[in-house]
């Protein structure tokens, strides 16, 4: 019901932009494409958390555990068992994850509220403490505070990867899993998660079963967070324990408030916006960068709560609105 | 003993008004440094810790009025706000005051050993046991005797109904948010004897345990922090000296069955 | 006839204090019930408990010839009961359209499915565009539950309840904070919708009882005290002490 060219005039940016991802390696150098990466990576990671947060109501503080899990997996892997091949390693991270994840759920959603959020970054500390550990067999294998590092990029069938063309690969990846978690939320199933996170007791008294899609909803996005850190793991070639503790899971949640709560979408936006200031603020003044992450945390909740996308949404809306005038 | 008093300014806030005051950590810190720099500037143990006491209450005050307020009654923002505040302290901090750890003030009438069966043990740590203790009687007597302890227990059981009897909750959340910060504060102070120094570092980690603490103790409680602190400090330790591979996290172990099983803590309020 | 609700010895007490001491009673399919009381008299607390919100001390409820004293509320939706509730409950976020799809999914295997998006259930669509239009609110079903009125939001509020197309239909209160043409309303729209449904509801608006029930139940302090007919019920003498009583005092 809607014009032809309605619909082109509203996802022109989303074109452009689409375009602009698209030819980047050719007319942009390393550094930026390896930062696009990592955007991608992290939209991605900050979307998965979007499930829990935005869409199901579920604090979760604890995200970032799952995503390092899976980047210690492969590099575990790698290092101590010698297996290199992206075929069993990339699996096995993603596993890893989504394993924890199962078991993480069965705890934590036995309670709810601001206790969920402590239980979440309780789990969370309890792997950075696993990851941290210096001493022991413990501390060799994972490399304790100094993180293990070692990984390649990836080699399929007999093609290795580099940088550029890695860029390509988490690219695809990251598209098809940011759409499969958006298909997710359009469904019934989606909208389920949204009734719970609107209104739990009239979810159980029309028949859902509350407690069964929180479950299922943490675990997928232990998935997504797994994936999203196989990925890492072979873009940094390095993973230590601050990727995994409460100062990761808040970055994340930094992201996500900024680029916008409950948008899917928002994520995206809000890594770029976080991961393009450090860079540049990283060039100019690195000692002064958590405190405007700080402000600009504090200002967005303050302001902006619904983030980022919502206003350039409208933003973009007002201009076309003004042109067809 | 230095954890009680922490984490019963974080009960404090957490039970009056459901927040999490992430920042209490950096709060804690600041105070330290503050009330430090006063110690040396003056050499008085008393000043400093009042000092210290103030500036970390400040900071509170700060934090609740200048911007949790504005966010009435949306308990997730607030957390988040206080989230970002300890990236906004700790990095002012460090560009008004340099990175170097702060090296603790023992003031000469606590230093010196005591010798108990034929262990010595420096002076100060019963110091901080014995105001650690006055501390707490003073906070035991405040919560139960007091007409505020009780106007402040009935609030965290039901802030709707004080409002109703025509008490106004409002400063007196404040004044506890001041209080429990100015606690963290003092505490910082009384404590840095033990470690020897007051670092960035030392912040989140106090601020992770007295999240501990405050959870396996129970909301609310005087008692129910003390009961935690206590219990945090002895498996903390023992999980060091016998379990030094996994000393680092027993203490989530143990907070993460806590949760699981009685959420209100062992000595808590009903959620 | 068959019976789809049979409560057997219900008890349950808040504290010390008894709030449902002893209840028993059944419900036929097709009946439409009322049940009436002074405040307090723990209707609300038998909803509550007959949905699976809240544990009974001791007795049992079966539905449909199941025992589901202990089941969880989305089982029993899933057995065909359905409950609105006294103070609007809605999904205020979401759209009035996905509300009522919601509603509609609730007892759908389909309700776990995660690929198709949710307006691909045509057939879903439909019930719900019925729904809708029965109280003239299909216009608004892109508009948040928050754009609509008090009353307007009362009826979809038993809509919702509906769209399930129940075998047992609790309706808790349903005019409350209605104005009286809005709750004469109500009236007419529930007893169109009501079809054969078995309806069982509290209200304190009399008009309302007496229009739409058969059989009433009285529940003073937590027991029942009478049951009859409208009729019977009017001329009851233990009722009009317990509301004449409680007028005076008013």
């Amino acid at each position: 019901m809607k014009l032809q060219k309605e619909y082109l005039l509203r996802y022109t940016p989303v074109g452009v932009i689409a375009l602009l991802l698209l030819t980047l390696p050719l007319y942009a150098d390393l550094s930026i494409v390896s930062l696009i990466t990592k955007i991608l990576i992290f939209g991605l990671l900050v979307m998965s958390l979007d499930l829990l947060v935005g869409y199901t109501g579920l604090m979760a503080f604890g995200h970032a555990a799952f995503f390092g899990i899976a980047g210690y997996t492969v590099a575990i892997l790698g290092k101590h068992y010698n297996v290199t091949s992206f075929w069993l390693a990339a699996p096995a991270g993603i596993f890893m994850a989504v394993f924890v994840a199962c078991i993480f759920g069965l705890v934590a959603l036995r309670v709810s509220g601001v206790y969920f959020l402590l239980i979440t970054l309780a789990m969370g500390q309890l792997i950075y403490g696993i990851v941290h550990t210096s001493v022991g067999p413990l501390g060799a294998l994972t490399g304790g505070s100094d993180g293990l590092g070692g990984v390649q990029y990836p080699e399929m069938f007999g093609y290795a990867f580099e940088a550029e063309t890695f860029y390509y690969f988490s690219f695809a990846a990251c598209l098809i899993c940011c759409f499969l978690l958006y298909w997710i939320t359009k469904s019934p199933f989606g909208y389920g998660l949204q009734g719970i996170r609107e209104n739990e007791t009239r979810a159980r008294a029309l028949g859902y079963n509350t407690w069964l899609y929180q479950y299922i909803a943490f675990v997928i996005g232990g998935l997504f967070a797994g994936i999203a850190g196989v990925l890492y793991i072979y873009y940094n070639g390095f993973i230590s324990p601050e990727g995994v503790g409460i100062g990761a899971s808040g970055f994340l949640w930094l992201m996500l408030i900024i680029g916008g709560s409950g948008t899917l979408w928002g994520s995206i936006i809000g890594a770029a916006v976080i991961l393009v200031l450090q860079y540049f603020v990283g060039g100019l003044t690195p000692e002064r960068w958590p405190l405007i992450l700080g402000v600009c945390f504090v200002g967005v909740i303050m302001f902006y709560r619904g983030g980022i996308l919502p206003q350039l949404i409208n933003l973009w809306r007002r201009v076309i609105n003004g042109r067809s005038a | 003993m230095v954890l009680f008093l922490v984490a019963s300014g974080l009960s404090l806030t957490l039970g009056l008004m459901g927040i999490v005051n992430l920042a209490h950590g950096v709060i804690f810190i600041l105070g330290g440094f503050v009330g430090l720099a006063i110690a040396k500037l003056t050499g008085s143990f008393l000043l400093a810790v009042l000092a210290g006491a103030a500036a970390s209450g400040v900071a509170g005050l700060i934090i609740e009025r200048g911007f949790l307020r504005l966010l009435y009654k949306q308990d997730l923002p607030q957390v988040l706000v206080t989230f970002g505040f300890i990236y906004i302290i700790t990095n002012l901090m460090l560009w008004i005051c340099g990175p170097t750890p702060r090296s603790a003030f023992v003031p000469s009438y606590f230093s010196g050993s005591v010798v108990i069966a034929g262990v010595s043990f420096p002076f100060h740590r019963f110091t901080i046991i014995g105001i650690g203790v006055a501390i707490c009687a003073v906070l035991w007597w405040l919560q139960e005797k007091t007409k505020i302890g009780a106007i402040i227990r009935a609030g965290m059981d039901n802030a709707e109904m004080v409002g109703g009897l025509g008490i106004n909750l409002t400063p007196i959340n404040v004044g506890a948010f001041f209080f429990g910060s100015a606690l963290a504060g003092a505490s910082c102070i009384i404590g840095a004897q033990l470690f020897g120094s007051v670092g960035f570092g030392d912040g989140m980690d106090m601020l992770l345990v007295a999240i501990a603490v405050v959870i396996v103790g129970g909301v609310g409680s005087v008692e129910g922090s003390l009961v935690g602190a206590l219990l945090i400090g002895i498996i903390d330790t023992f999980g060091r000296v016998y379990f030094p591979v996994i000393s680092q996290y027993t203490m989530y172990l143990v907070l993460i069955l806590v949760l699981m099983f009685r959420p209100s803590g062992l000595l808590g309020r009903k959620l | 006839m068959a019976e789809v609700l049979k409560v057997e010895h219900l008890y349950q007490s808040y504290g010390g204090l008894s709030v449902l001491a002893d209840i028993s009673f059944s419900i036929e399919a097709g009946e439409k019930i009322a049940i009436i009381g002074p405040n307090g008299a723990g209707k609300t607390t038998l909803f509550n408990v007959l949905s699976g919100f809240v544990r009974p001390l001791s007795g049992r409820i079966h539905l449909l010839g199941n025992d589901v004293t202990h089941m969880p509320s989305h089982g029993r939706a899933s057995l065909g009961l359905a409950r609105s509730f006294q103070i609007n409950s809605l999904f205020p976020k979401l759209p009035l359209l996905h509300n009522v799809l919601l509603a509609i999914q609730g007892v759908q295997p389909t309700r776990y499915q995660m690929i198709r998006p949710i307006t691909a259930y045509k057939d879903n669509l439909v019930k719900a565009r019925e729904l809708l239009e029965l109280v003239d609110l299909w216009g608004e079903s892109e508009s948040p539950i928050t754009a609509l009125s008090h009353g307007q939001q009362r009826q979809v509020e038993i809509i919702l309840a509906l769209a399930s197309k129940p075998r047992l239909l609790l309706l808790d209160e349903p005019s409350a904070g209605l104005t009286a043409a809005e709750s004469v309303n109500l009236g007419r729209i529930i007893r169109d919708l009501m079809g054969d449904t078995t309806v069982f509801f509290c209200a304190h608006d009399l008009d309302l009882v007496f229009s739409l029930a058969e059989r009433v139940v009285v529940l003073y302090y937590g027991q029942l005290v009478a049951q009859g007919t409208p009729e019977e019920i009017q001329v009851n003498p233990k009722v009009r002490e317990i509301y004449l009583g409680t007028e005076q005092h008013a």
